[in-house]
């Protein structure tokens, strides 16, 4: 096992691909998973996501999120997973600092720009990141905050 | 949909599903598993001291999404259940051969018989959802 700086979890993750299984968990105890469009800003992980869903419903009353990037043949089945607290950011101001930081236009799925309510965007500030080498068989490197 | 539909969306999709559950401290797990159905139940192997395992025996609630993929038109298939560990070498044996379309030794080489830290995560499906092309091409449900 070896340690990881945020860096390099930052670095790993990006040959998974943009699409990642987010998982939360509701008021009631209840988990959820959903896929999301990820993209790290500054040192946080964020996504742009339906103000109505439930991931963000899910947020609000527990901010613990787990995120584990897709599997596949392409990645040796390898794994990259970070576990930390996620922020709403639900205001104009903030969806507009945020806007063009994802890397995929935004556009194409809110027509209306920052200024629309009906997305925004989860922030999640990491705690803890694992990358498993090919089912954690070959190996598994760590970074903690 | 009927739950043979549910089954056939879900191998069309793919193979790989993921899986989340609970801590008993509230916090949420996800990880890729590859689930194979027998009748009602979905299968999942595991390894007893996994965090999946751990969680399950805290809060017995899961849920999956299978992994979505250009292949599969970006379509959702989303399950929520139950589910409980099975460790005991009668059900280990009984599920080693014909429930799973892999071969389960590449992964506990004893078999069923001598591989302790194997055991298999039984999901009772309670109700489904797909979503087509992201939810834009419209939804189909399951409730059990």
């Amino acid at each position: 096992m070896a340690d990881l700086t945020l860096a390099q979890v930052q670095a790993e993750s990006e040959r998974f691909g943009r699409i990642a299984y987010v998982s939360t968990v509701s008021a009631s105890g209840d988990p959820h998973v959903a896929p999301v469009a990820v993209a790290w800003i500054d040192d946080d992980l964020c996504a742009f996501v339906l103000a109505t869903s439930s991931k963000v419903a899910n947020l609000r009353a527990n901010p613990a999120a787990m995120v584990h990037w897709s599997v596949g043949e392409s990645t040796d089945w390898d794994s990259c997973m970070v576990w930390g607290s996620a922020s709403i950011v639900d205001t104009a101001e903030g969806r507009t600092a945020l806007w063009g930081r994802m890397g995929y236009d935004l556009g194409a799925f809110e027509a209306g720009g920052p200024e629309s309510s009906n997305h925004v965007f989860v922030r999640i500030a990491p705690q803890k990141a694992t990358v498993l080498r090919f089912y954690g068989i070959k190996g598994r490197d760590t970074w903690r905050a | 949909m009927d739950l043979q539909e549910l089954k056939d969306h879900g191998t069309r999709i793919g193979m790989w599903a993921h899986l989340a559950t609970v801590g008993a401290d509230g916090a949420p797990d996800v990880v890729p598993v590859h689930p194979c159905w027998e009748d009602e139940t979905l299968w999942v192997m595991i390894g007893t001291d996994s965090v999946k395992a751990r969680n399950v025996a805290a809060n017995d609630a899961v849920a999956l999404h299978w992994q979505v993929g250009d292949s599969s038109g970006f379509d959702s298939l989303l399950v929520w259940g139950t589910a409980t560990v099975h460790d005991d070498l009668e059900t280990k044996q009984r599920l080693w051969t014909g429930v799973f379309d892999y071969d389960l030794s590449g992964f506990a080489p004893g078999g069923p018989d001598a591989s302790p830290g194997t055991a298999f995560l039984a999901v009772h499906p309670t109700r489904a959802t797909l979503l087509r092309n992201m939810g834009t091409g419209g939804r189909e449900t399951w409730t059990k």
